[in-house]
């Protein structure tokens, strides 16, 4: 006899299994084996595990019962935590087959009797129907179709039912905002909120609506666990993709723990899959705990087949009923323009490039797979990343505000005579053609009155480009500039900056931003219509989600937003655009958004030379680093 | 302060018995690691039952006896101690073992508790005590012990004999399995925490997860043949377990229950490991089943297991099935339930018994075996083959980018070794001639 019961342990939930005497030895094995990983503590007779990976594997339970004809017990809290779970895939199911056309009509006499005054318009109203009709929701619509509106009248009808006594909502800082003043105009009544700024912050008992971020979560758990569990909580995780590493992750595997605690749980993001089918896992573990494998195919959990368009087909199919997406084509965006500037690198700087290639070549197997080989892979991208944009930037290293996957050493030059004199003589006689085209853009742009938003991954390059561009008073943003929100006492912060940018009379003609600190939760589109990548890497969903900053519902039909792609002909800049098409295609084919590729890239003869593809990243790196030197001879 | 769990007679036996002089034991987990010296006679001190070194020969031992507690009912009496006794005789080396104490002597000291049960030192003493009463050696008479103090418990007594595993003369008697159940009690004791264990052992943490990892496999598969098969019996298989345990690890379920179905009825049927590795794949044991429904022989025989096989009554109402959806059914569509049927009905059985087939025949198990045996072969060869015709495309190419590559390397390290007095450039230049006659070779093959 296998006994299990639920209990939590500092504010984690943990599932206790013990055997009795007598029980079969191999039953406990394939227990041990199967929850292996979510073991914390134990004895002799029993195994201490995580509630997230006792759900995930629960079905090793009956495969016990039959295999070893062991019997299986649940505790009265465990098996109240089941049967919850059991009616929730039962109203999963019921919603699958509800065919029956809403009434959107009631719906809207609804959210008036629940003293919600925003209009939704037409499509929000159709993905509100949807969402209440499935016990949890995702919303994967697009930037700016007004994600947050339809989740907070989904909060209001749940509480006018009942249903829900208040909300948690998990996002970023930098999305704080929105929620604020959305709540204030949607409501008769604005709602009690409470921001989380950590274990300081007091959390009053009449608090409606919590905003909290993902790192809050985890160092703060018990805190915000008491005040889900403490009544029926909504809880929303906003650009919910963020914890798409799953319980490996430290902002993930909390998120999952407060998954069993929540009345309710819904999902936004635009981007919810940038790398393909696998990333959705810790999406559907998060909203439905247990059932993500009754939910997707077995096809999707191997991550690195996670864009075949088997794959791809299989899970669309699978999850089509759980989401909803208004798509920018639903939302009638007008138009947007890609420019793809491709130039040759300046006649030193090809010179560095070239030596870089030579430096690497040759010296990789064909499938590297342990971790300092891939760490090593991982820095080179960033080499040629930099020398392709600027080859000064190889010699300083990572700047301190760089995003985290950006940290690395500088280049090392020492006792490479060749490359060391280049870099100088570079230093002396030329410019990056990108510098130079970057400024004639906004030169161009400035003299019309327009403001551009430009993009690098490199924070040495925002700072280099500030310099450089000081004439037109750039704004910068990136992981370095403070947020006003609780702390510090910075004079420029993030909204100071986006102020200045917003102002039309601040002179400030050019925001500098990296898509790590600024690709997601502002909205530009009122102030500029013109976007330049200086350089772009592998992360999709970064490309897609700082697109949306200035392409977004509310323009006027007659604006057209630009979009200019600057590229190093033969760089690895050819890899970086191949594999973001990829898996662009990938996602709208996941998402069923054929008109993603339309929008969010440039026509495929703008793009590059041929329709090739990689398994993934390394492989289109390691194929550069190798191919250009065969395309020589 | 009197220890009550302990017999108390053989405590003061041994507390007016011990000199007064002292040896270290660096093993022991406290700060006083000098203890008290003793000399006792062989017959006198017991064997200690739970030394992991012995615990698969127990099972057997166990097993043979029908009797559950053997070691456990009361470990220091005479029936659990004379076949503890009789395991520690037929240990391999055991002869060896006394060849050499009748040489060289007791060199180093026993371990025994304060009751006198011998926590380190059992194989000597055995064979100390096989020279006294079989060889009438009259040296052989005492065993000269370190005296562990009286309130020494369990959980010390397991640190101590992982502490002495470590030394490498004493690990060499530990078998797979019985290492395996030695790391397995540790982590159980030690709140299933790895990285202590891993370190107590003076090993790295992912080998000792690896090990803990094998031993589930086989606890299984032990289970699962119901007493047919005993841990022992697979002490020579521990590479199959190795590479299933390694390759099911972060696999969907269904890839993770044909894999294992298929090591576990091929492990049986005597199918070599280095065979069974073309089968990790999801599809195996709809392979092994496959091949093994055409052959004629066991057609009749899969029939019989599969009428014979009970099923599970679903139980009303269950929070499982209301979770899962579904009611009592194989989790998976392949054949990996069915794999596990035959395994079941035909791991309970010996080698000489005969199985009635549904048709009215009879057939030895022997015979059924080996030719389940051929099947896992020969699915196993099939799916060799598949593996080779995918791969035989690209190796051309592979193999010549990998060349490339090294040819590349070569001409960029050039300048900088002719630059050296030790170079011979007759040397390279015959490398580069016999490269390009290769090249001209391959020219020519390939038009």
């Amino acid at each position: 006899m296998i006994k299990a019961e639920l209990y939590v342990q500092s504010g984690r939930p943990i599932v206790v299994v013990n055997r009795a005497d007598g029980c079969n030895p191999g039953a406990w094995a394939r227990l041990l084996e199967a929850f292996n990983r979510g073991v914390v503590d134990g004895s002799p007779t029993r195994a201490d595990v995580r509630a997230d990976v006792f759900m995930a594997e629960v079905e090793a339970l009956r495969e016990i019962r039959t295999l070893f004809e062991e019997r299986v017990e649940f505790g009265s809290t465990l098996t109240v935590q089941i049967r919850k779970i059991a009616a929730d895939r039962r109203a999963r199911e019921a919603s699958l087959i509800d065919n029956d056309p809403v009434d959107v009509k009631l719906i809207e006499d609804e959210l008036n009797a629940a003293g919600f005054v925003r209009k939704l318009k037409p499509f929000q109203l159709q993905n509100l129907a949807t969402l209440l009709r499935l016990p949890h929701g995702a919303d994967f619509s697009v930037p700016g179709a007004g994600k947050t509106t339809v989740a907070l009248a989904s909060y209001a009808i749940n509480r006018y039912r009942g249903q829900i006594h208040r909300m948690l909502l998990i996002g970023p800082i930098a999305a704080f905002e929105a929620w604020k003043v959305d709540s204030l105009h949607c409501f008769v009544t604005p709602p009690k909120i409470t921001v989380h700024a950590g274990t300081e912050t007091v959390i009053a008992s009449d608090t409606e609506i919590l905003l909290t971020n993902y790192n809050r979560v985890a160092n703060d758990y018990d805190r915000i666990r008491n005040y889900v569990a403490g009544a029926q909580t909504m809880v929303v995780l906003d650009e919910a993709h963020r914890i798409k590493r799953g319980a490996d992750g430290v902002h993930g595997r909390a998120v999952l723990d407060l998954a069993y605690a929540a009345h309710r749980r819904d999902v936004l993001t635009g981007t919810p899959a940038p790398q393909g089918a696998y990333d959705l896992i810790a999406l559907m573990r998060f909203l439905y705990p247990g059932q993500d494998t009754q939910i997707l195919p077995a096809s999707a959990y191997k991550e690195k087949d996670g864009r075949e368009a088997k794959v791809l087909t299989e899970t669309q199919q699978a999850i089509s009923r759980y989401f909803v997406r208004t798509t920018k084509v639903k939302l009638a965006l007008p138009p947007t323009d890609f420019v793809v500037i491709k130039q040759p690198m300046g006649p030193i700087q090809h010179a560095i490039y070239e030596a870089l290639l030579g430096r690497y070549r040759g010296g990789f197997a064909l499938h590297p797979n342990n971790r300092r080989e891939l760490d090593r892979i991982g820095r080179i991208v960033m080499y040629l990343l930099e020398a392709a944009t600027n080859p000064m930037l190889l010699t300083a290293g990572s700047d301190a505000a760089d995003n985290i996957e950006f940290q690395h050493p500088p280049l090392e030059v020492r006792g490479d005579a060749p490359l060391m004199n280049l870099l100088k003589s570079y230093h002396l006689h030329e410019t990056p053609w990108k510098y130079v085209k970057l400024e004639q853009i906004v030169a161009d742009a400035a003299s019309r009155g327009e403001k551009v938003l430009v993009w690098s991954s490199f924070v040495r390059n925002l700072k280099t480009l500030s310099r450089h561009l000081k004439d037109y008073m750039p704004a910068m943003i990136h992981g370095g500039v403070p947020s006003e929100d609780g702390n510090g006492s910075s004079i420029v912060t993030r909204e100071s900056e986006l102020r200045r940018f917003r102002d039309k009379n601040s002179g400030c003609m050019v925001l500098l931003a990296n898509p790590a600190a600024c690709g997601e939760g502002i909205s530009l589109h009122h102030e500029c219509h013109h976007a330049v990548y200086l350089d772009r890497t592998f992360n999709a969903g970064q490309f897609l989600q700082s697109q949306d900053r200035i392409h977004r519902l509310g323009l006027a039909q007659d604006v057209v937003t630009r979009f200019t792609l600057l590229q190093s002909e033969g760089s690895i800049d050819d890899s970086v655009t191949m594999r973001l098409e990829d898996k662009v295609r990938a996602l709208s084919l996941l998402m069923d958004d054929p008109g993603l590729v339309q929008v969010s890239l440039p026509e495929p003869d703008e793009g590059h030379s041929g329709p090739q593809t990689f398994r993934d990243d390394m492989h289109a790196v390691l194929s550069h680093i190798e191919g250009a030197s065969v395309s020589v001879t | 302060m009197i220890n009550p769990v302990l017999d108390q007679e053989r405590v003061g036996f041994l507390r007016a018995r011990a000199s007064t002089r002292k040896e270290l034991l660096p093993a022991w987990p406290r700060s006083e690691k000098e203890l008290r010296v003793v000399e006792v006679e062989v017959d006198w001190v017991r064997m200690s039952t739970l030394n992991h070194r012995t615990k698969a020969e127990q099972l057997r031992a166990i097993h043979e006896a029908r009797q559950r507690d053997l070691f456990t009912a009361d470990p220091l009496g005479s029936d659990a101690q004379s076949a503890q006794y009789k395991i520690l005789r037929e240990q391999k080396g055991f002869d060896d073992l006394k060849k050499d104490l009748r040489e060289r002597r007791q060199q180093e000291p026993a371990v025994i508790t304060a009751e006198g049960v011998l926590i380190n030192g059992n194989r000597r003493t055995a064979a100390l005590r096989s020279l006294y009463h079989d060889d009438h050696i009259q040296e052989a008479r005492y065993v000269r012990c370190l005296l562990l103090p009286e309130d020494a418990d369990a959980t010390e007594l397991v640190d101590l004999e992982a502490e002495l595993q470590i030394a490498k003369d004493f690990k060499e008697e530990y078998s797979w399995v019985n290492e395996a159940m030695l790391i397995e009690e540790l982590i159980e004791r030690q709140g299933r925490d790895f990285a202590h264990v891993a370190r107590k052992m003076h090993r790295d943490e992912k080998g000792v997860k690896e090990l803990h990892e094998k031993l589930q496999q086989l606890h299984q598969l032990v289970a699962l043949s119901k007493g047919g098969k005993l841990h022992i019996d697979f002490v020579l298989n521990e590479s199959a377990f190795d590479e299933l345990a390694k390759h099911i690890k972060n696999k969907s379920r269904p890839e993770q229950d044909s894999v294992r179905s298929t090591y576990f009825l091929g492990t049986l049927a005597g199918v070599n490991y280095r065979t069974l590795r073309h089968l990790r794949r999801t599809d195996a044991a709809d392979l092994v089943y496959n091949e093994m429904y055409a052959n004629k022989a066991l057609k009749p025989f899969i029939d019989t297991v599969s009428a014979a096989s009970s099923t599970v009554e679903d139980v009303a109402d269950d929070p499982l099935n209301d979770l899962l959806g579904g009611s009592e059914k194989p989790a998976t569509a392949d054949h990996s339930s069915d794999l596990m049927k035959i395994l079941g009905f035909l791991a309970t059985k010996n080698l000489g018994d005969s199985v009635a087939l549904v048709s009215g025949e009879k057939v030895l198990v022997h015979d059924l075996q080996s030719t389940i045996q051929a099947a896992v072969q020969a699915a196993a060869v099939e799916a060799e083959e598949e593996a080779k015709d995918s791969t035989v495309v690209t190796a051309p190419l592979s193999r010549l980018e990998e060349a490339i590559g090294k040819v590349q390397r070569a001409g960029e390290t050039l300048p900088k070794a002719r630059a050296l007095t030790d170079w011979k450039e007759s040397d390279f230049q015959v490398a580069v001639a016999k490269l390009q006659k290769m090249l001209e070779k391959l020219e020519l093959t390939a038009k």
